[in-house]
C-alpha cells in the first residue's frame, strides 16, 4: 500500500493546486509513481481528499489549496454499490 | 430438489416433538432461502404482538440454496426471529463453517419453537436428532461450551451457542458459531436463552445436489477471478480486514465520536487497521469456500498472559473505541474477545455505554446509579461494565436493556443514538446522506448492512455523500440486492466485486430454476416488502422510520461535513414513492399484488 511504499505518515509540501502537490510528492518520492499513476493519469482507485472532501466533488486535480490544508491520499478499499 | 436440500427440521422444546417437513418449492422459488425464506415462515406462523421471550416466538437458523456449495464465500446463514431489542423482525447473519454443516446434515433450516423446562442443546447428526441436557454447559462461555459439546458428540461437530449474556436475556445477546463467528445484532441470542436452548451441535456427512455442474463450475471460476482481482476483496480486506475503514471514515469526518457528538476522533490512528495489522495481527482467517479471508486472528498481552482470539472488526473497534472516546486498541480487543465469550453484540454494547457516558457527562447519571465514574475515554469503565452487563449485575442490568431503554429511563430519550431501538453503527450520516436514509428505513433498526450506501457514497466516491439527491433510488437498489445475497447464503463482502448478474448463473445452475435478473431482484424486493409487512403488523410505521434528533437537528460541529444534518424528510418521501408505498410507508395494494403478497 501507498503508506508502506512511502514509509511516511505525514509530509509537508508547498503547492497551489492538488496537481502541484502531487508533482512535488513524486519528485521527492519517485517510488510512489506506480502506486498513484497509471500511464500519466491518476489511477481510478486512488482517492484524494482535501480537508476530508473528495476532489471529485471539488475541482479535481485543479483544486486550489490554502495554507494548512490537509490532503489525504488512499487507495480505494471498498467498491461501489453492487 | 436441486440446490435446496428440500427439508426443514422443526423442534418443539415444550413438547419435545421433532419433525421433518418438506420444503415448499414455490415458497423456495419466491423467497429463495436463508433470510428471505425464514422471514416468510416467521410472518406466516408467528401471531402478531407475540412477546419475543414468549415460547411461541420462533427461532430459525436458516441457510441458503448456495450455502455450503463451492460458490465463493457461500458460507452464510441467518438467525431469524422477533427481536427483544426492537420488537421488529430480526435476521442476523453469520458465516464460518456451521451454516454449511446444517446443509450437509440434510436441512435448509432448523425451526425451534416452545421452551424447554431445563437447559438443553440439540444434537443433529444427519437424520438423527436429539434433545440433550445442557446442564453441564449452562453458565459457561461460548468457547468452553463448544469444547464440552464436541467432547460429548463429535469432534467434527460445528456448534452454535449462546454465552452468559443469552442466558441472562441481555436484550442484545448474540448467537455465536464456530467459537468466533457471530449472528450479533438484535438480541437473537436472548431469544435462544429464553427457550433454555444453550446450543445446537451439527454434524453433516451428506452433499448438495447441483443441477448443472458444468455451468456452476464455470460461474464459480469467473466469480473467483473477479474477487481475487478486486481491490477490496483481493487486497484491502485480506490485508487489513474491515478495520481498514477507521482512517478512511475518519478522514471523511464521519467517524462518530463520543456518542455522535463529533465526526473526527483524535485517537483514530491508534485504533486503525494499520495499527492493528502492525501490533496485534497473527494472521488472517476465512470462512468456508472464501478466498477473501477478512477474519483477523489477533493476540494481545493481557495482564501478563498472551490471549488469542478473533477480531476486532471495524464496527467493534468503533463502538468500543471512538464511540466511547477510547483509543486503547489492546483493551478494545480484549473487550471484543469478551463479547464473543459472553455472546453479546459489541456494537450495541459500545453504543449503550457511550450513551451512558453522555448521560453521566450531563449529570443525569451519577456514581450512585452507575457504581463508578463514567467518562468518555475511560477504558477501564467499559471493561468492567462489559462483564456486569453480560451478568446483569448492578448498573449492568440497566445497560443490558440497550441505549433506548436506558436513555428513556433517565428522561433523555434523545441521547440514544438509535432507530427502532437498535443503535447505529460506525458512520455519521450527517456526512453521508444515503446511509441516514438507510438507518431510518432499515427494518431491523440502526444498521449499515441492510443498505450499505457507504460503498458508493464514501469509498468509491461514485456519488457525492453530502447530497440527498438520488439517494432513495441508490438505497433501494442496494437493499433489494442485499436481500438476494443474504437469502442465497453468500457473504455480503462479495458484493464489492460481484453484481446480481454474477449471482444469477450460480443460483440457476445450482437449483435449475430459471431466474432472470429482473425476477431475482424482484424476489429481493418481495423479501424487503414482506419484512415491512411484518413490522407494520407489529405496530411500527412512518414515525419509526426516523433518526435520533441529534442527526436531524444538530449540525456536525467540525470537519469535512461541518454544518450538515440529515435531510431525512425529503429523502423518505421519495423513498416511499419509489418503493410503491403510501405516505405512511405501507405497501399499496398494487405493489403487493405485483409482488404476489396481495
Amino acid at each position: 500500500m501507498t503508506r508502506q511504499a512511502a514509509g511516511l505518515v505525514h509530509l509537508e509540501l508547498a503547492g497551489v493546486t492538488v496537481a502541484d502537490v502531487l508533482q512535488r510528492l513524486l519528485a521527492s518520492n519517485p517510488e510512489l509513481k506506480s502506486h498513484l499513476f497509471d500511464g500519466g493519469r491518476l489511477r481510478p482507485d486512488i482517492c484524494i481528499l482535501v480537508n476530508g472532501r473528495n476532489i471529485r466533488y471539488l475541482d479535481g486535480e485543479a483544486t486550489s489549496l490554502d495554507d494548512d490544508d490537509t490532503i489525504t491520499i488512499f487507495r480505494q478499499v471498498a467498491g461501489g454499490a453492487p | 430438489m436441486y440446490g435446496w436440500m428440500g427439508t426443514i427440521l422443526r423442534v418443539n422444546l415444550s413438547t419435545g416433538a421433532i419433525t421433518k417437513e418438506k420444503l415448499d418449492e414455490n415458497l423456495a422459488r419466491d423467497y429463495i432461502g436463508a433470510r428471505g425464506l425464514a422471514s416468510k415462515i416467521l410472518y406466516d406462523e408467528l401471531p402478531p404482538r407475540t412477546d419475543p421471550f414468549d415460547p411461541a416466538n420462533l427461532l430459525i437458523f436458516a441457510a441458503g440454496p448456495l450455502t455450503g456449495t463451492a460458490a465463493t464465500s457461500a458460507s452464510r446463514y441467518n438467525v431469524v426471529t422477533k427481536s427483544p431489542l426492537t420488537g421488529a423482525i430480526a435476521a442476523s447473519n453469520s458465516g464460518g463453517y456451521l451454516p454449511a454443516e446444517i446443509r450437509y446434515a440434510g436441512y435448509d433450516m432448523i425451526i425451534v419453537e416452545g421452551r424447554s423446562e431445563e437447559p438443553v442443546y440439540l444434537w443433529i447428526k444427519d437424520d438423527q436428532v436429539e434433545i440433550r441436557s445442557a446442564k453441564a454447559m449452562w453458565g459457561k462461555g461460548t468457547r468452553e461450551t463448544d469444547a464440552l459439546i464436541r467432547d460429548e458428540t463429535d469432534d467434527e461437530a460445528k456448534i452454535i451457542s449462546i454465552g452468559i449474556a443469552g442466558e441472562k436475556l441481555v436484550r442484545f445477546a448474540g448467537v455465536i458459531n464456530d467459537r468466533e463467528r457471530a449472528a450479533g445484532r438484535s438480541g437473537v441470542g436472548a431469544v435462544m436463552g429464553s427457550k433454555n436452548l444453550k446450543a445446537v451441535a451439527v454434524r453433516g456427512t451428506g452433499g448438495i445436489k447441483i443441477k448443472d455442474g458444468a455451468a456452476f463450475r464455470e460461474a464459480v471460476l469467473r466469480n473467483l477471478a473477479k474477487i481475487k482481482s478486486g481491490p477490496v476483496t483481493g487486497e484491502g480486506l485480506p490485508t487489513y480486514g474491515t478495520a481498514i475503514l477507521v482512517n478512511v471514515i475518519n478522514s471523511h469526518g464521519i467517524l462518530p465520536t463520543n456518542n455522535f457528538q463529533l465526526g473526527e476522533f483524535a485517537g483514530a490512528e491508534a485504533i486503525s487497521g494499520e495499527t492493528l495489522t502492525r501490533d496485534l495481527l497473527v494472521r488472517n482467517r476465512g470462512c468456508l469456500a472464501c478466498p477473501i479471508g477478512c477474519g483477523r486472528v489477533t493476540e494481545i498481552n493481557w495482564e501478563g498472559n498472551r490471549e488469542r482470539g478473533e477480531g476486532p472488526e471495524y464496527e467493534s473497534i468503533w463502538a468500543l473505541g471512538a464511540a466511547c472516546g477510547i483509543s486503547d486498541l489492546e483493551l478494545i480487543t480484549k473487550v471484543n474477545f469478551l463479547c464473543n465469550e459472553y455472546g453479546m453484540d459489541p456494537i450495541t454494547l459500545g453504543a449503550t455505554v457511550a450513551c451512558a457516558m453522555e448521560l453521566f457527562a450531563e449529570g443525569v447519571l451519577t456514581v450512585e446509579e452507575t457504581g463508578m465514574p463514567l467518562h468518555f475515554g475511560d477504558g477501564q469503565g467499559l471493561l468492567e461494565l462489559t462483564r456486569k452487563t453480560a451478568m446483569r449485575e448492578g448498573f449492568g442490568d440497566v445497560l443490558a436493556e440497550g441505549s433506548a431503554r436506558l436513555a428513556e429511563k433517565y428522561g433523555r430519550p434523545e441521547l440514544s443514538m438509535s432507530s427502532k431501538k437498535q443503535e447505529y453503527p460506525a458512520y455519521d450520516p450527517r456526512g453521508s446522506q444515503g446511509i441516514g436514509l438507510g438507518y431510518a428505513t432499515s427494518n431491523r433498526g440502526g444498521c449499515h448492512v441492510r443498505g450499505y450506501t457507504i460503498g458508493a457514497e464514501i469509498v468509491a466516491a461514485a456519488v457525492d455523500p453530502l447530497t440527498s439527491e438520488g439517494k432513495a433510488k441508490l438505497l433501494i437498489d442496494v437493499q433489494d440486492f442485499t436481500c438476494v445475497v443474504d437469502s442465497v447464503g453468500m457473504c455480503l463482502f462479495t458484493t464489492f466485486s460481484l453484481g446480481v448478474d454474477d449471482v444469477l448463473p450460480l443460483l440457476n445452475a445450482a437449483t435449475g430454476v430459471d431466474y432472470t435478473t429482473e425476477s431475482l431482484l424482484q424476489a429481493g424486493e418481495r423479501i424487503w416488502n414482506l419484512e415491512r409487512l411484518f413490522n407494520l403488523r407489529e405496530g411500527l410505521g412512518r414515525e419509526d422510520d426516523s433518526l435520533a434528533p441529534r442527526l436531524l437537528q444538530e449540525p456536525l460541529p467540525a470537519g469535512p461535513a461541518k454544518g450538515n444534518v440529515v435531510e431525512l424528510e425529503s429523502m423518505l418521501n421519495e423513498y416511499y414513492q419509489l418503493r410503491g408505498w403510501d405516505n405512511e410507508g405501507r405497501p399499496t395494494g398494487e405493489k403487493l399484488q405485483a409482488l404476489g403478497l396481495g
